[in-house]
């Protein structure tokens, strides 16, 4: 038993961490909504493939990396740190999704980021299989060609050009996101949820991308009290501050650690793995949403601003609780049968 | 990152599941103010030393089993499943005074109090607390004056659990009349049956009697009783430190564990407020409850990486105090969520070590914000230790 990260794990982090600094800064300095007409800079976004991110976990026979879980996770948590922009959820679980169903050809166009993919997260009851109906909340919406839809029976991709997405005005306004209502709409390709777990699977990496926002907002919370000087103390003396940081610390080191149990219990199918894959999620989440909401509080009215960085984390933690399931749906997946 | 356990660890896993099933005792351990407490303890540490089990993260010279970091993990996990006893007043003698005997005593000192310690011949108090040097230690004044060969010690320990059934105390005083905070301290083994040492018990809210306040009337400690040197007492009370792996702390994340599905089953076989389903279909119970089986679940797994940790650093770091503080949280939350479920039954007293003793176990969890550094402190640590927070105290 070990569940701190390898040197390997670690340095795809620091990797991805650097890229992400350079390449794709979290954007604030006044902007509720991205600039750019792209989600992301489509030069980047091949970049980034390029750098492998897409086929981390992928098989080499499926033309991936070859590593599983436990590094994937390493990428999303910086991509939740970085609060990036860009389908990488989708593409990854999609490219997984090929390869499940034996699709190595869409699997490798999705890896390489030319086949762009958009995750719908089914609204109430759905019907996913060999056709797709369902409502649909669908996020990375932009240059997307494929839709991913996934619940606990199986996942399918179906082309996002008979899906007709409505756009909308996102509260994050740096995701492309759109809503639509299909009904039995082909898959391009799809995999009953028993044989390739893409469900656990997405729960797990948008946990980690919740617990790496939740971290980043302690982080920037704590260098903020330590520099902002009241009363000529900084601010991060007063209990009021530095127990409220604690409080966001701990919750951040369960999301993690919990979404590193989860990662290995659904590489290794291990019992209870669906429960633990639920319970990273919804616990990540609400550590993402409080920290967040933490980080405004600690930065005072500079928190209210979109000068400061918090808000993109309260944008993101919102946007992340929304996908593939939410609060309620998850709590009933821990308690089971009732 | 792996959750493998090698085939030797599963045997060992097995051996412990085995014994632990024969000859965990099955009457619940004496509650209160009840003479047969001390013996029930004591008792059930000497059943673990007959059999080898005793002292499991103790090193082997000193007669414990030594043990890996993992095999540690599998007997606190077993220890939990198997619903054996709390440690009760063999606390400080096992995990404490002796840890930090281990870590600083002479030879004499360890050959003497070690063996004692692990056949459950004695029970530890542990004298540090003082009215007025609670969250802040250094501030204690009991006074101990060097004369020829011995100590005389003057003064006042307080929340001194067990003291009323202690053989031996760790006790720590100020030496030196002119120190002030963390110098000048000593640590010396107080005889408990040493005139001049009155014990009162303090009552508690959820009917307990082991806690205690101490009075010292110039009572006279050998010399030969300090560990480390005098005037280092404060470096010594702090070494216990090295010895824990956070391996023991898994007993309690497994044993809250089985209470809160405890508390799912009570709930799918009460009634709901409406009176026509069972209270686990109330959604707003059956989330609470889920939530609650998250955040003990999310525990066990900040636990486990912090053992991971530990494994690789040698040391566990400022950490500890933040699964200490989830920790305590969450037993405060699930008691609380137990009255709630229990509803008109939860106006009946049960002591904790009972079947259905929810009340007992309720009342009893006020005291996880406050032993071992209250909840307050536990958050300072973590803000100054782990985050790197500016201190506001001279």
């Amino acid at each position: 038993m070990d569940l701190m990260t390898t040197g390997e794990q670690d340095e795809i982090a620091g990797t991805v961490a650097s890229f992400l600094a350079n390449r794709l800064p979290v954007a604030s300095g006044g902007t509720t909504q991205a600039v750019s007409p792209f989600e992301i800079d489509p030069g980047v976004w091949q970049e980034c493939a390029g750098l492998g991110w897409l086929a981390l976990g992928l098989s080499e026979e499926a033309g991936g990396v070859g590593y599983g879980l436990a590094e994937e996770i390493m990428l999303f948590r910086e991509l939740g740190r970085g609060v990036a922009p860009g389908p990488f959820l989708p593409g990854v679980l999609g490219a997984h999704l090929a390869a499940a169903a034996g699709d190595f050809g869409l699997a490798s166009e999705i890896a390489s980021g030319e086949t762009r993919v958009a995750l719908g997260s089914p609204i109430g009851l759905a019907s996913v299989g060999d056709t797709v109906t369902a409502e649909l909340s669908v996020v990375h919406t932009d240059g997307a060609t494929l839709v991913l839809v996934c619940d606990d029976t199986a996942s399918a991709l179906v082309p996002a050009g008979e899906c007709d997405i409505e756009p909308i005005d996102p509260v994050d306004g740096f995701i492309t996101t759109g809503r639509t209502r299909v009904d039995a709409v082909a898959s391009v390709a799809w995999a009953d949820n028993a044989k390739a777990q893409i469900f656990e699977h997405g729960l797990v990496l948008a946990a980690a991308s919740a617990a790496g926002v939740a971290e980043a907002a302690v982080a920037v919370a704590v260098g903020y009290a330590g520099l902002r000087v009241q009363f000529g103390k900084p601010i991060g003396v007063n209990q009021a501050i530095k127990h409220w940081c604690a409080d966001m610390a701990v919750r951040a080191d369960g999301a993690f650690a919990q979404v590193c149990y989860a990662a290995v219990a659904v590489r290794d199918r291990l019992p209870g793995a669906a429960v633990e894959a639920a319970i990273a999620k919804y616990f990540a989440d609400e550590a993402a949403r409080l920290n967040s909401e933490g980080a405004v509080q600690i930065h005072g009215a500079m928190g209210f601003t979109s000068q400061a960085t918090p808000y993109r984390f309260v944008y993101r933690a919102h946007l992340l609780a929304r996908c593939l399931a939410s609060r309620a749906g998850l709590l009933d997946r821990v308690i089971g049968e009732r | 990152m792996d959750l493998d356990f090698t085939v030797e660890e599963q045997e060992f896993r097995d051996e412990v599941r085995t014994w632990l099933c024969e000859h965990v005792p099955t009457q619940p351990r004496p509650h209160g103010d009840d003479p047969d407490s001390r013996d029930f303890d004591l008792g059930w540490q000497r059943a673990q030393y007959d059999d080898g089990w005793a002292g499991i993260s103790w090193p082997a010279e000193y007669g414990g089993r030594g043990l890996s970091t993992l095999q540690q993990l599998i007997w606190y996990e077993e220890y939990a499943r198997a619903d054996a006893p709390w440690i009760g007043a063999c606390f400080v003698g096992i995990n404490h005074g002796g840890p930090t005997l281990i870590a600083r005593a002479i030879d004499a000192q360890k050959t003497f109090h070690l063996p004692r310690i692990l056949r459950g011949d004695v029970v530890w108090c542990q004298g540090f607390s003082e009215p007025e040097a609670g969250s802040d230690l250094a501030n204690l004044k009991t006074r101990a004056v060097v004369d020829g060969n011995e100590l005389i010690v003057t003064g006042q320990k307080i929340w001194t659990s067990f003291a009323h059934l202690a053989d031996y105390q760790e006790l720590l005083v100020r030496s030196d009349p002119e120190s002030s905070r963390h110098m000048g301290l000593t640590w010396v083994i107080c005889d408990m049956h040493a005139p001049g040492i009155t014990v009162r018990q303090i009552p508690t809210l959820d009917r307990g009697a082991e806690f205690c306040e101490v009075l010292y009337e110039e009572v006279r400690i050998p010399i030969s009783n300090v560990v480390g040197d005098i005037g280092d007492g404060w470096s010594v009370a702090m070494s216990t430190l090295t010895l824990e792996r956070g391996t023991g702390f898994m007993a309690e994340i497994i044993h809250t564990k089985q209470m809160i599905e405890a508390l799912i089953d009570e709930a799918r076989h009460r009634t709901a407020p409406d009176g026509r389903r069972p209270l686990l279909a109330d959604d707003d119970y059956a989330r609470r409850l889920g939530a609650l089986k998250a955040e003990i679940t999310v525990l066990r797994s900040a636990a486990y990486r912090a053992i991971s940790r530990n494994r690789r650093t040698g040391t566990p770091g400022p950490e500890g105090s933040m699964l200490r503080l989830a920790y305590g949280d969450l037993l405060q939350a699930l008691t609380r969520l137990a009255m709630d479920v229990f509803g008109h039954d939860a106006l009946a007293y049960i002591d904790r070590f009972r079947n259905g003793g929810w009340t007992g176990a309720w009342l009893r969890s006020f005291a996880a914000g406050m032993g071992g550094g209250t909840f307050e402190i536990q958050r300072n640590i973590i803000g100054e230790r782990v985050l790197g927070l500016p201190r506001d105290r001279s």
